[in-house]
């Protein structure tokens, strides 16, 4: 079987420009993202050389850390320019009235959304997070703030961690979802390069050429957090050193200096990748919303003001590591949301359903015959009405009867397959409808399809239900029993040390 | 001088050859079917120095300010006589010995600050086989021992960070790492790295003890990581099983004997000489160069920029070539037994009539092909 | 090198079950592991011990991981225990086969209020279990743990106050489709099995080894056993006479012929194809294997064993083929479905859906034949030694040549997490010892002198 994806990797490569994979955006953009790039200092673990970050494509706003010394102001101003951008979500709120199994609740009609260039960078964001939220809050100004901040990047670090959210997402995973470059996956992470790829300069000849020219070592930026060697080696280390010397005796005047040119030297290093993200923003924006975006939104901003409500209810960081409940429950939580998200896009995109058929995993063609009488009697002697229908197909079925289909011309339809005749190239499916068609007294005709129709089935999604998981006090023996009192603070009251 | 010898140093040129490290050694392990790799490796060639040459971007490139926090952490570590050390790896290998002894091999019987490798590897061996034999009192702690493996028939001096041998006769390579573990959580990625570097000082180790009719078990499988722990600079020490990256690399360096036919498919006078002029800088023409790499087979994937200086040029020659493997494992995968992108597509289009071995895949191709035409058509 | 003094492996199996079994009601501590190799009575035992305990406290649940695992072990109830009263929890939406429906022992139900008041052994999934609450009973035997994952452990283990384990650690792990190492070095990491979580956490707990296979024949045992399970080895319950394959005798002999004798010689053979890369697809190799399984049938193969002495001529069901890929399941059935009216009755299926199966003969795609490189997933160990160990006489395995040299083309940078070796195999050494064992089993497809690679 050869993906979909493959194919257009090779033509991109061939022809020198990137293919189209889906034109349906799965993921909310908001109106107002909160731009974020972060560049760490190369050695020490989450130790921030700087940060630029805005809502505005023409105003960023640089933040800088010294190389050495403390880097409470810098996080301080960070977390208050973070902290700002989120509480602007919580200007209003909806109410939601009550439902069969849900009580009636309010919600923020808004809720964070930090765009960053590369996975690395939400790496690198998770990191600060595991640092910052256990910092032990003095009187000293901002330090609040700060641990705050660490919890919100916990937050949305573990967010970006579930399929279909929305709260933090990695530029390039976002755009590869909607193009397929020439390059390889590994080189697709590189925003400039997939950007050249994707939406060249007018000047360029073809994605490949823009591609390579934005590889030149010479004026190739990596977009963090990472900077390259050469970059720390030519540019980076003698200003530390100055700096250092400079910190060492105690020359004010020369450490501002210092500190000046290492931001002017930042800014421009940072300012392409800045430019280059609202770029990509402005391509994801003009892309269509799929059905099903606007609801994982929702669920975004239930999750979001669930968080609120925690910070001001309890407030406590996180853990460090999951205990045995907590574990399993967020296993729990990232594989539904796989599901979920998978299932959305599988019934609101044709290149999606388009994918599946070139990995065995959905087959389509004609309704050959239809049998909309068909009834047996179950297992109770009752009679059931279940409609047949035969669908001829060229695509490869792997699927064995028994399975569920489901179809996104009828999204809570359900069908079963009853028989797999393979023929020679072909394949014709024998289906039962099992759901969706109503009763024989009531029926809801729109399911049953014409013959000739042209349908793609896809496997149906497996009906969710969160497992019961014990509380946190009755982890059973297996798993070490109740863990003992959460450590709510790091195992360290070191602190910072001076470089 | 071997014939062998000879014959690596005619690729070589007029350059002394830079020795197997560690670091090299690791590298059999990380893509073993690159022949051009493991000529160049074998031949001690600067492969970086070539890639300057080619004015291509320079991978693995050091930074200085990585290098000056890892000596720093080390330093840390190994200060006092291994203090630091020593609480760390009584609880990680449960070190039950009171009073622990420790000796800087760094320089011997000089004031130099490192004395040569030959020197400080008879020393590192007397410490080791006396407290192997339980001759003197044993030495706990090693800082900076020079090891000797054989490789494909030659001496490499290795160096690990430290060796640590317990009271019941067993020895643990120690490396000090300046990557942060985590809340537990050392970067996977890394710590490999690591322990594939360990696995080779537990290989020379063991060819030490060997050599003494001492057995392997002599030498753990488990390899202690010392990293800084979470956000700080104070160490923690991670014991990690390096038996998988042990016998890996031992079952590599085994390998390394088929040189001599590696060498025999050369066109006769293949060199990668840099030809460097009185100035020190290269005068060899790129496009002789170029010719000459051409002539041993690459296998180039898209992550040998993390561990080889040449995979830029790889990637350029992949590329031209249009193969396949440029453009990821997901492809190369997909596309079984097709090694160009020309082909692959002359297949899907019709313009290549498929052999009876390639049906199967021409029939996948075209039916993606079709359903990429179908999917067009309904959203054009 | 057998020592005169040795126990027969039924004394060897006996005693080691009696010591599992005299352990049960004086357990002191709350649960104990069995690890049992391929085929060593495990089914034999989880019955035995839920006998025994269903005598001092009922009822005793017994938890499997599929419904068909399920099924069969309270259809081993049925026909084995029938004086215990066995009921059968089941979901709303599984029908439970027609023979236990109609078994008039047996109670199913879907709601553990109908079934507990009367029964002796309680049989359901874990998924199934997990649905239970607000329950305290003393026992639980849960069965196949080790393709437990250790989360599903976590909704269930509350329920009982000790828990027997039993399970084949050389088979496939548990798996899940997340994409995450946030819980890596977690003692309860909840990807992990629930065997590995329970040990990590329990350091004392007693663990036991079923010391004989019943299914391997004598030739398979040593290089499973060494491949493997390298902390748990086992012996072969049968001797070399006991088993035995034979055909009619033949004046011409083809590739395929040469290969099942030698299987039947031997207990393996290796049918190894011109080296190519043909990925997943491979329609010489499915060629072969249906060729292999046809020439079994066609030549009336009869098989001799200490359970069947006067011989069993072979049919379609005694055989089973096995692949890695969904993908080859589908291929191999399409064509032995228009092509091959004499294999119908085969059992066809990937690695995954083999587990816990038995067959007389096995033929097996390799995993790694046709492909440019190894990955992770065609590596791991548990596939392999599922597809080598469900045989009771031969295994034929058929791959195309090259095997070697991907394996030692194969890099080795898999990310590396903090602790101590596994306990599982890995996959890499695994692979490469199984190769160095079926190297003496080899018969080439086309004889090309000197092209033996090797």
């Amino acid at each position: 079987m050869i993906q979909l994806t493959s194919l257009l990797r090779m033509r991109a490569a061939h022809t020198g420009n990137v293919q189209r994979a889906s034109q349906l955006r799965h993921l909310h953009l908001s109106d107002q993202p909160l731009m974020l790039l972060a560049l760490k200092q190369t050695g020490p673990a989450a130790r921030p050389l700087a940060v630029m970050l805005g809502t505005d494509p023409h105003r960023p706003r640089l933040l800088l850390a010294p190389p050495s010394g403390s880097t409470a102001p810098m996080l301080s101003a960070l977390a208050d320019a973070v902290t700002a951008y989120i509480d602007a979500c919580q200007r209003h709120r909806e109410h939601l009235p009550a439902t069969s199994n849900k009580p009636a609740r309010w919600r923020y009609t808004d809720a964070p959304q930090i765009l960053v260039p590369n996975p690395q960078t939400v790496q690198h964001l998770k990191d600060l997070g595991d640092d910052l939220r256990f910092r032990s809050v003095d009187e000293s100004p901002g330090s609040r703030a700060v641990q705050r901040l660490g919890h919100w990047l916990t937050y949305l670090t573990d967010r970006a961690d579930l399929p279909g959210s929305a709260a933090l997402i990695p530029m390039t995973s976002f755009l590869g979802m909607h193009w397929v470059s020439g390059q390889s996956p590994q080189e697709d992470e590189d925003l400039a390069t997939l950007l050249a790829w994707i939406d060249p300069p007018r000047h360029a000849a073809s994605g490949r050429d823009a591609a390579h020219t934005a590889e030149d070592p010479a004026t190739h930026r990596p977009a963090g957090p990472a900077t390259d060697a050469a970059f720390d080696n030519d540019h980076l280390a003698p200003l530390f050193d100055a700096y250092a010397r400079a910190r060492r005796r105690a020359l004010g005047l020369e450490q501002t200096r210092t500190l000046q040119e290492l931001d002017r030297l930042l800014a421009t290093y940072l300012q392409p990748t800045w430019d280059l993200m609202w770029q990509a923003y402005t391509l994801l924006q003009a892309l269509p919303e799929a059905k099903g975006t606007a609801r994982r939104w929702d669920h975004e901003r239930t999750a979001f003001t669930d968080e609120c409500t925690y910070l001001t209810q309890d407030g406590r960081p996180r853990p460090a590591r999951d205990n045995a409940v907590a574990a399993a429950v967020r296993l729990a939580c990232m594989e539904h949301a796989a599901a979920a998200f998978a299932a959305g896009r599988t019934a609101g995109d044709p290149f999606v359903r388009a994918e599946l058929r070139t990995t065995g995993k959905a087959f389509g063609g004609p309704v050959t015959t239809i049998d909309p009488e068909h009834t047996l009697h179950g297992p109770s002697g009752r009679t059931q009405w279940r409609p047949r229908l035969t669908v001829f197909t060229s695509d490869p079925v792997l699927m064995e009867p028994g399975q569920l289909l489901a179809c996104h011309t009828h999204p809570s339809a359900r069908y079963k397959i009853c028989e797999v005749t393979p023929g020679d190239g072909d394949t014709l499916v024998g289906l039962e409808i099992t759901a969706g068609m109503g009763t024989m007294d009531r029926p809801n005709h729109a399911v049953l399809p014409d013959a000739g129709a042209f349908l793609v089935f896809t496997i149906a999604p497996a009906p969710y239900r969160m497992p019961e998981f014990p509380a946190r006090d009755q982890t059973p023996w297996t798993h070490g029993g109740p863990p003992a009192g959460q450590p709510y603070h790091s195992d360290e009251d070191e602190g910072e040390e001076e470089q | 001088m071997s014939s062998l010898d000879a014959r690596l140093g005619v690729l070589r040129g007029t350059t002394p050859p830079i020795p197997h490290n560690a670091r090299t050694l690791a590298a059999l392990t990380a893509n073993p079917s690159c022949d051009r790799r493991s000529l160049l490796d074998a031949a001690g060639i600067d492969k970086d120095a070539l890639a300057a040459h080619l004015d291509l971007p320079r991978p693995l490139r050091k930074s200085q300010l990585a290098l000056d926090y890892g000596i720093a952490f080390e330093r840390k570590v190994t200060a006092q006589a291994g203090a630091p050390l020593v609480p760390l790896l009584r609880q990680a290998l449960g070190l039950t010995l009171p009073e622990v002894s420790y000796e800087d091999v760094n320089s011997v019987g000089s004031d130099d600050d490192k004395s040569s490798p030959q020197l400080r590897h008879a020393r590192t061996r007397s410490l080791i086989l006396s407290a192997a034999h339980r001759r003197s009192d044993p030495r706990t702690l090693l800082d900076h021992p020079v090891l000797r493996l054989t490789v494909a028939g030659h001496q490499a001096y290795l160096e690990p960070d430290v060796l640590a041998f317990q009271r019941d006769g067993v020895f643990h390579v120690v490396e000090i790492k300046s990557f942060p573990v985590i809340h537990g959580q050392p970067d996977p990625i890394k710590a490999t790295a690591a322990l594939t570097q360990a696995a080779a000082y537990v290989l020379a180790l063991r060819e030490l003890l060997a050599d003494d009719g001492l057995p392997p078990d002599r030498v753990s499988d488990t390899v202690i990581l010392v990293n800084p722990r979470n956000f700080t600079r104070h160490p923690t020490a991670t014991p990690f099983s390096a038996h998988k990256q042990i016998k890996n690399l031992s079952r590599h360096l085994g390998r390394l004997r088929r040189l001599p036919e590696l060498l025999d498919k050369l066109p006769p006078a293949t060199t990668f000489d840099l030809a460097p002029g009185p100035d020190q800088k290269p005068t060899r023409p790129r496009n002789e160069l170029v010719a000459a790499l051409a002539t041993v087979r690459p296998h180039y994937t898209p992550g040998c920029r993390h561990h080889c200086d040449l995979a830029f040029h790889c990637r350029t020659e992949a590329r031209n070539q249009g193969r396949t493997a440029a453009l990821g494992t997901a492809v190369r995968d997909d596309l079984a037994g097709i090694d160009t992108i020309a082909t692959a597509l002359d297949l899907t289009d019709g313009r290549m009539h498929p052999s009876r071995d390639k049906q199967d895949i021409t029939q996948a191709l075209r039916h993606a092909q079709r359903i990429h035409a179908d999917l067009q058509q309904d959203t054009a | 090198m057998t020592p005169p003094h040795r126990p027969s492996p039924q004394q060897q199996m006996d005693q080691a079950a009696r010591a599992i079994l005299e352990q049960l009601p004086t357990l002191t501590h709350r649960g104990l592991v069995v690890d049992s190799p391929p085929g060593a009575g495990k089914s034999t035992l989880v019955a035995r011990a839920a006998d025994a305990l269903a005598r001092s406290s009922t009822p005793c649940a017994v938890i499997a991981q599929t419904n068909s695992q399920v099924d069969h072990l309270v259809r081993r109830f049925a026909r084995r225990h029938p004086h215990l009263k066995t009921a059968r929890l089941t979901a709303t939406d599984y029908t439970v086969p027609h023979d236990l429906q109609a078994h008039p022992g047996l109670r199913i139900g879907t709601r553990i209020e109908a079934l507990e008041k009367r029964a002796d052994v309680i049989v359901g999934t874990a998924r199934k279990w997990a649905t239970v609450t607000d329950r305290r009973w003393p026992w639980a035997i849960i069965d196949e743990a080790y393709q437990m994952r250790s989360d599903t452990l976590l909704w269930t283990a509350g329920l009982f106050d000790r828990v027997l384990f039993v399970g084949d650690p050389g088979q496939l792990d548990p798996f899940s489709e997340a994409k995450t190492d946030r819980f890596r070095g977690l003692s309860h990491d909840p990807m992990n099995s629930a065997v590995a979580v329970l040990l990590a956490n329990n350091r004392d707990l007693p663990v036991h080894s079923l010391p004989v296979s019943w299914r391997l024949p004598p030739s398979a045992v040593p290089p499973i056993s060494n491949a493997f399970y390298p902390s748990t080895p086992f012996h072969a319950g049968s001797r070399e006479a006991d088993r035995a394959l034979t055909f009619s005798p033949l004046d011409i002999r083809t590739p395929t012929d040469e290969v099942i004798e030698h299987a039947a010689r031997t207990g393996w053979a290796l049918f190894e194809l011109p080296a190519r890369i043909t990925g997943q697809r491979d329609a010489e190799a499915v060629q072969a294997v249906l060729g292999i399984a046809e020439r079994l049938l066609a030549r009336q193969a009869v098989t001799a064993c200490e359970e069947d002495p006067e011989g069993h001529v072979l049919m379609p069901g005694d055989i089973a083929i096995g692949t890695a890929h969904r993908s080859q399941v589908h291929d191999i059935r399409a064509l032995l479905t228009c092509h091959y009216p004499r294999l119908h009755g085969i059992t066809v299926d990937t690695a995954n859906r083999l587990q816990g199966c038995e067959f007389r003969v096995t033929i097996v795609l390799h995993p790694l034949s046709g492909r440019g490189d190894a990955s992770a997933f065609h590596l791991e160990a548990g596939r392999l030694c599922v597809l080598t160990s469900r045989h009771r006489h031969a295994c034929i395995v058929v791959a195309r040549a090259g095997i070697a040299e991907l394996l030692d083309a194969h890099p080795s940078n898999d990310p590396a997490y903090p602790g101590a070796a596994s306990k599982v195999a890995d996959g890499w050494e695994a692979n490469h010892a199984v190769l160095a064992h079926l190297a003496e089993h080899t018969v080439h497809a086309r004889a090309r002198p000197g092209r033996r690679r090797g």
